[in-house]
């Protein structure tokens, strides 16, 4: 499987305990800022049509806005609530103040 | 000339917006969705909360809540609204919690239809077969469902069709009837041939996608058999299965209370091979007579136990696309089967909880 860095977001759209989406390669992906660390998982919960994206960060996990399920950001791992699947995690990297994330080869 | 009035519903998350416009007296969610936006839902009756957003600067007396008792409603955060349960009443603005995007092009737009009852009849105790001949043809895919409301019953029920494609002019229904359900006490006792009906579809999204390519399984409990059975002849018809093989499980209390068999026969007659049908009796001591249905397999059981016995080991079951429909128990079961003892991803798995 090979792999390609994209850009995702200004390091600035980010505020700290915060997350935001981005669409990259059609793909939507939340990217975190956690104690000025950025991290990136797939946007829509696992457990329905809901994006990460308008939830919680609350530490280093994420609730989802509609039923509170809860995913650690940095390992993508269910922390409570309803949801059982794990959430997939993309790498990050920031330069010249833009986050990239590392996806597929599109 | 009567002019229907409609007002302004605005859409936002953090990074985008829109607007759409809705009917006065219209469900927020069939709104959004007729005019191409595709906004969450699960069951778009109340129960599962997906629907879910948030009110903001907007008249209490925008909305008026259809159903104040709604299952999902509990659990809501204060603000918070169901968006299928709130009939628009004035401009709105909502933060909504997915992205706000177009519906996929794969998807048909639903839409308002009238529709009148055509037929009544009586499939097995407390199971009946309804049909609704509708004023405008209604396209869908099979095992989407519509809501139907009637005139003297309040508020939308749904149901999925059980025909792969419209038959002249008409849509199929099953529906289990309940001693406290309203639109049974009304199909039974009130509703004649030529009764109207408003129906919203279609709706749903436990379907065979253009892009699949796997074996299929279906796990159905009860009326849950009505969107599999349209999926099953539409995937011999289309030729799907016999490219790909397909089983299906079908779970009922008793024969007495079975339907459709006749018609799941004739889906293993058709299928040459590439169909395998299991009818899981609940009633532990019923005996089957023997000539009866012979391309089918009948296995005594929950459906689900009979489902992990028939299924398990078998090769290839992580790749194949389940379906699995019916009351609550079922569905919640069925997953737990699959995603939490097989390790099937919930991806693989379509499903339809009947509330």
């Amino acid at each position: 499987m090979e792999l390609e860095w994209h850009y995702a977001i200004d390091a600035d759209a980010v505020d700290e305990e915060e997350v935001m989406q981005a669409v990259v390669n059609e793909q939507e992906i939340a990217v975190y800022r956690v104690k000025n660390q950025f991290y990136a998982t797939e946007d829509v919960c696992t457990h329905g049509q809901a994006a990460l994206s308008e939830g919680v960060v609350i530490g280093d996990v994420i609730e989802c806005p509609v039923h509170q399920g809860r995913f650690c950001i940095k390992t993508g791992q269910p922390r409570g609530g309803p949801v059982s699947v794990p959430l997939r995690t993309f790498k990050t990297r920031v330069e010249g103040g833009k986050v990239f994330v590392q996806l597929e080869k599109a | 000339m009567s002019v229907t009035a409609t007002y302004r519903v605005a859409i936002r998350t953090k990074r985008s917006a829109a607007e759409f416009s809705a009917i006065t007296g219209e469900r927020l969610l069939f709104a959004g969705l007729r005019n191409g936006f595709n906004l969450p839902y699960d069951c778009a009756s109340g129960s599962c909360g997906s629907c879910q957003a948030e009110l903001s600067n907007s008249e209490k007396s925008a909305i008026e809540n259809a159903f104040p008792n709604a299952p999902a409603s509990k659990s809501l955060a204060s603000g918070r609204i169901l968006m299928c349960q709130s009939i628009c009443r004035g401009e709105i603005e909502l933060r909504v919690f997915s992205t706000i995007a177009p519906l996929p092009g794969t998807e048909i737009r639903p839409d308002h239809f009238d529709g009148r009852i055509d037929s009544i009849s009586e499939l097995a105790p407390n199971t009946f077969r309804f049909s609704v001949r509708t004023q405008q043809p209604v396209g869908y895919l099979p095992g989407q469902f519509v809501m139907i409301s009637a005139e003297s019953v309040p508020g939308y029920r749904a149901y999925s069709m059980t025909t792969a494609e419209q038959n002249d002019g008409v849509l199929d229904f099953v529906i289990k009837t309940t001693p406290s359900g309203a639109f049974s006490r009304w199909l039974r006792q009130t509703a004649r041939p030529n009764a109207e009906v408003r129906l919203f579809g279609p709706l749903g999204r436990a379907i065979l996608r253009s892009n699949d390519e796997s074996d299929l399984v279906a796990i159905a409990g009860g009326t849950g058999i009505a969107g599999i059975i349209a999926i099953i002849e539409g995937a011999i018809v289309s030729g799907y299965i016999g490219r790909h093989r397909a089983t299906v499980i079908f779970g009922v209390r008793s024969l007495g209370e079975a339907f459709f068999l006749d018609r799941l026969s004739d889906c293993v007659e058709r299928a040459r091979g590439g169909l395998q049908v299991i009818v899981a009796l609940a009633e532990p001591n019923e005996t089957v007579p023997g000539g009866l249905h012979k391309n089918m397999a009948f296995r005594h059981g929950l459906v689900i136990d009979v489902a992990r016995d028939a299924l398990g080991g078998r090769k290839g079951l992580l790749e194949a696309c389940f379906f699995v429909a019916g009351p609550p128990a079922v569905v919640d079961a069925g997953m737990q089967l699959l995603c939490g003892t097989w390790g099937v991803s919930p991806r693989s798995v379509r499903f339809d909880r009947f509330h």
